[in-house]
């Protein structure tokens, strides 16, 4: 008798063993982490948008704050703010709530490597991320896809997203060079431009267009106003959390002599977290609208439908939509 | 020696013009990169041939450029007078325009602005704010309808802590972009400066402005003790009160149009102390003046040292101080007029 309990005890040991992944992976602050599959209590301070494509609100244990106030989380997930608890943001943890989780994984931002230090030394396994590329984002992406054992989901939505910017690469490279317009994208202030770094240059270069903010080699900058006006854009995309919009800028006499406003291509974007596949609705919005004549034939609302039906499941009429 | 007396009468005549040899010259510095004979063009079409053509260089110089250095100097007009009004009422050379609260005042204000109430422009919320601190920081101080200057000096203390706690509040509520344009704010930058900026500015600033040059002479009463000031017949609680209003309303229109811009207001008085003496009747005008062609010059280096717009609080610091502690050492025992 003793002998079949310690058989099945045994083989038990192992088969669960045998079911236990590890992987490894680099982080964005460079650090090696071990994580053992399958993931089943993650908490996300960042990335949740990812989550909301994957459908695996079973293995979310905790949130960002902001993620309460997130038009895409809100149309996926009407209830989160009373089935998913929140345990503050990337730059405030508070440490006791999360540990009261159990989390065996959190997801964090790499800006507060203080904050990460802290909570390894509680036990915790940290990752942290902060894609700056569209590369980056996708593999941000497939390490989701791992952890969770819903890569197919991520390659179904990557290649959704692939398919977009297939059509934008194929549109705007019809564009002859001399042709190319200049972009810039404007933050908070209408003297905040992105430069080289980050996904607001991605998204530029993607939509065929020329960033002349790229000889400043940060993600974003403060410049003065000479310098955007020297610049001469073609086309103006304002963030959209800014206070000012586009009309502020067509009525503003000090820009008047920027191609942009003259041809009133100035724009504003919506409010969108940017690291999250609606990159991809956001760059074909951003095309459409610097080469509007390449795209006469494409209809953004449909686009834009099919794309949120597919990876979230919702209509696109379901979250905020762009101004334009 | 003969030349000596000579340097110490055109002193205040250089200092007076300082802020416009330095306007002047800062015209011609700037990103765009316009040649200074197209400069010098531009402004004679402006002057004696209105009805020529209108041209993108033209609106860098007159649009973006010209209301960017005007507002600088006003700003420093505000600033400098300020602190020179204060340093008096209170007989205390460590005292700046902001003693009082209006910065973390205009600071809540802000924060508030661009953190909850995206409809309210943050000038606004900045200027009215900064008043009410003041306003505060009067109500307390008030004892028995009297208004003396350590209490002054206390409640301004308190209400600036309270103000700046009210912003930390807010900072730490709203999302990282927010608390980004807060902060950006906060360091001071005439980037946005435009005509309709100036015209408010220069309305504001000239209301605080008159009163404090023409009671200038009661700055010296003042500064000589309270005692003896009432002898003199000065209503010492009355005057206090009109000085610390004009003063306030200048630094809270200069605060709301620029963002906070320390040090301008502590070292112009005592840099034109160090070289005009203490006579309040030339001190006031020339350390308004002293501030303008400081604000003109730091401005020019924030925009045009680098690819960077640097905030200008940032830069006043960084030159201000070390220059200041040179002249100290140069000045010795000269620096607070004794």
């Amino acid at each position: 008798m003793t002998v079949l309990v310690a058989v099945i005890l045994l083989l038990t040991a192992l088969v669960s063993a045998a079911c236990t992944e590890t992987i490894t992976f680099k982080d964005k602050l460079g650090r090696r982490v071990n994580i053992s599959l399958p993931v089943r209590r993650a908490v996300f301070f960042e990335t949740y948008e990812l989550t909301a494509a994957l459908g695996v609100w079973d293995r979310v244990a905790g949130i960002s704050r902001y993620a309460y106030t997130n038009d895409l989380m809100l149309a996926v997930k009407p209830d989160i703010a009373r089935t998913i608890p929140s345990v503050g943001s990337g730059f405030d943890v508070n440490i006791e709530a999360l540990l009261r989780l159990r989390p065996d994984l959190v997801i964090t931002w790499a800006f507060n490597p203080e904050t990460i230090r802290f909570m390894e030394e509680k036990g915790l396994k940290v990752v942290a991320l902060y894609p700056e590329s569209i590369e980056e984002l996708y593999e941000v992406m497939r390490l989701q896809g791992r952890l969770f054992g819903k890569e197919k989901k991520v390659e179904r939505c990557i290649d959704r997203m692939n398919r977009i910017f297939t059509l934008i690469g194929e549109r705007c490279r019809k564009v002859p060079p001399q042709k190319r317009k200049k972009v810039i994208w404007l933050g908070g202030k209408q003297t905040s431009v992105s430069g080289a770094k980050g996904v607001n240059n991605d998204l530029i270069g993607l939509a065929g267009g020329i960033n002349p903010a790229a000889v400043l080699k940060e993600r974003s900058l403060d410049v003065s106003m000479e310098r955007v006006v020297a610049w001469n854009p073609d086309v103006i995309f304002i963030w959209g959390g800014a206070k000012y919009n586009a009309g502020d800028l067509l009525g503003n006499s000090q820009w008047r002599h920027v191609a942009a406003i003259r041809k009133k291509q100035v724009y504003k974007a919506p409010q969108w977290g940017t690291w999250s596949p609606r990159l991809a609705v956001v760059a074909l919005w951003m095309a459409m609208k610097t080469y509007p004549d390449e795209f006469r034939d494409v209809n953004f609302f449909k686009t834009a439908d099919d794309f949120y039906r597919a990876v979230y499941g919702i209509s696109y009429r379901s979250v905020s939509r762009i101004a334009d | 020696m003969q030349t000596e007396p000579k340097i110490k009468k055109i002193l205040p005549l250089l200092i007076l013009v300082s802020p416009l040899v330095l306007g002047w010259l800062a015209l011609f510095i700037g990103a765009y990169g316009i040649e200074p004979f197209d400069i010098l063009s531009y402004l004679f079409d402006a002057i004696f041939n209105p009805v020529a053509l209108d041209s993108g260089e033209k609106a860098i110089l007159f649009d973006i450029r010209l209301p960017r250095i005007i507002l600088a100097g006003l700003v420093g007009i505000a600033l400098g007078g300020s602190g020179v009004a204060l340093q008096g009422i209170f007989r205390n050379p460590l005292v700046d325009p902001f003693i009082l609260g209006v910065s973390a005042g205009a600071a809540f204000g802000c924060a508030l602005s661009v953190g909850f109430f995206p409809h309210l422009p943050v000038q606004i919320a900045a200027f009215v704010f900064g008043i009410l601190s003041v306003l505060l920081t009067f109500t307390i101080a008030r004892t028995q309808g009297e208004v003396s200057r350590l209490p002054l000096i206390l409640s301004g203390v308190i209400i600036s802590a309270f103000f700046t706690a009210l912003v930390s509040i807010v900072k730490f509520l709203v999302d990282p972009q927010k608390l980004q344009s807060i902060v950006f704010w906060l360091m001071g930058s005439f980037a946005l400066a435009g005509w309709r900026t100036v015209g408010i500015a220069a309305v504001g600033i000239a209301l605080g402005l008159i009163p404090i040059i023409l009671m200038r002479w009661r700055l010296n009463v003042m500064s000589m003790g309270e005692e003896e000031a009432k002898t003199l017949g000065i209503r010492v609680t009355r005057e206090r009160i009109i000085f610390i209003a004009a003063s306030t309303l200048m630094v809270s229109v200069a605060v709301s149009v620029s963002g906070i811009i320390g040090w301008v207001g502590l070292m112009a008085p005592h840099l034109v102390r160090m070289m005009t003496g203490p006579d309040h009747r030339s001190l006031v005008p020339l350390s308004m003046a002293g501030g303008a062609a400081f604000m003109i010059f730091a401005d020019t280096v924030a925009r045009s040292l680098t690819n960077i717009d640097i905030p200008v609080g940032i830069i006043t610091a960084v030159i201000g101080a070390p220059f200041f502690i040179y002249l100290m050492k140069q000045g010795g025992s000269e620096s607070w007029g004794r």
